[in-house]
């Protein structure tokens, strides 16, 4: 793409973040109940729209464009606040101030235990849940090709993977707390 | 699916964390997490199980992928480290998954097709006539007490054997990864031939019957 083309792209997310910017941080905030954090994450909203590639940044509803990737931004945030919140609840709760089993995984990655956990409920799952979820969630597959290759119609594909999903949240939505517990 | 006292489904709010909602539809609900706790800590779930699904289990998963050749047809399983089974009994998927399991108990077992595909061209190729060598690394793979020995029982055709990935996997996995979200692991081991293994390969032979 040439310099006039950027140019033009550029322009057309300027005027975005006049007509959305105040719209947005006013959603985030309900999102986050943090304005400062809000604002961050305005920031990298805006970073995402200049470095999408064009297409990939609808002209005709650049609205609900925004609305959703502010609130993917909004929702890691989120759940990367959960994490803090559960090793600083067991940091605080400690007598020794030694650092717990596993403490550094909550911030650079999961422990082995964690992995052991999460790799059971997921073998636990019947299999065409585990393969749906897999397919589609992790490997970003259409339900056209999860169903053929799960030799399923793509709605079944579609109830499998929902069906796992919730599952696998039943049985890991309280694993950061958990991680954090000795 | 139920819904929720809000209104909205918890299948919507997934839907949306996929990115499977219309632009209207999205906006809705990106709407409605403002103001919906219970909506937003489903879908911070949801995005925080996405990722920790690919952190954990990208070392673990055991790939498998069932495709026909000239006698009926045959299932073929891996790991990141090699190919882990191959079997050409006219057993279904689910005998197929069950007896994966065993082996590796407490790993995810998925199917996954193009992960295979340069394996499953080098077996076709060999089945047909046109390769007599795999450029392939075999392992010794001890295999686990649940499989039955088959270099004593020759009408039994499954084989525990473990193939290493080569180059062209590679270049394979590499294509593969620039529309995926998630590629595999591949180990970075020297490539040897197929021959300058097979003494250390467990009952080789039942390969190359």
């Amino acid at each position: 793409m040439g310099v006039a083309a950027d140019s033009r792209e550029d322009r057309r997310i300027e005027r975005w973040v006049e007509a959305f910017r105040d719209e947005l941080r006013g959603h985030l905030v309900g999102l986050l109940d943090d304005p400062d954090e809000a604002e961050d994450v305005l920031q990298e909203v805006w970073l995402a729209a200049h470095r999408s590639p064009p297409g990939d940044v609808p002209v005709a509803s650049p609205r609900a464009w925004l609305y959703r990737v502010a609130t993917h931004a909004a929702l890691d945030r989120l759940a990367r606040r959960r994490r803090r919140a559960a090793l600083l609840e067991r940091r605080s709760s400690e007598i020794e101030p030694a650092r717990p089993p596993g403490a550094d995984a909550l911030l650079d990655g999961p422990s082995e235990e964690l992995r052991e956990r999460v790799r059971s409920s997921v073998a636990a799952l019947p299999r065409k849940q585990r393969e749906a979820v897999w397919l589609r969630w992790i490997e970003g597959r259409d339900y056209d090709a999860v169903a053929s290759l799960i030799d399923s119609t793509p709605e079944a594909a579609r109830a499998n993977v929902y069906q796992g999903l919730r599952k696998l949240r039943s049985e890991l939505s309280g694993l950061w707390g958990e991680e954090a517990r000795p | 699916m139920t819904e929720r006292g809000c209104g909205f489904t918890e299948e919507e709010v997934l839907a949306f964390v996929a990115g499977e909602l219309d632009d209207d539809s999205a906006t809705g609900v990106a709407e409605h997490l403002g103001g919906c706790e219970d909506c937003r800590d489903a879908a911070a779930d949801y995005r925080a199980l996405e990722t920790t699904l690919c952190e954990c289990c990208e070392d673990g998963l055991v790939r498998w992928h069932r495709f026909p050749v000239a006698f009926g047809r045959l299932h073929l399983a891996a790991t990141d480290d090699g190919i882990a089974r191959i079997s050409w009994e006219q057993e279904d998927d689910d005998a197929f998954v069950r007896e994966l399991a065993a082996r590796f108990p407490g790993r995810p077992i998925v199917r996954d097709r193009d992960g295979l595909l340069e394996a499953q061209r080098q077996l076709d190729e060999y089945f047909a006539g046109a390769r007599t060598s795999f450029i392939l690394q075999f392992v010794h793979h001890p295999p686990s007490a649940s499989v039955s020995n088959s270099s004593s029982q020759s009408s039994h055709s499954t084989v525990a054997i473990a193939i290493r990935w080569t180059d062209r996997d590679k270049e394979c996995f590499a294509n593969l990864a620039g529309r995926r979200r998630w590629a595999p692991r591949v180990p970075r081991r020297p490539t040897k031939l197929y021959a300058d293994r097979r003494a250390m390969v467990w009952r080789v032979r039942s390969v190359s019957a």
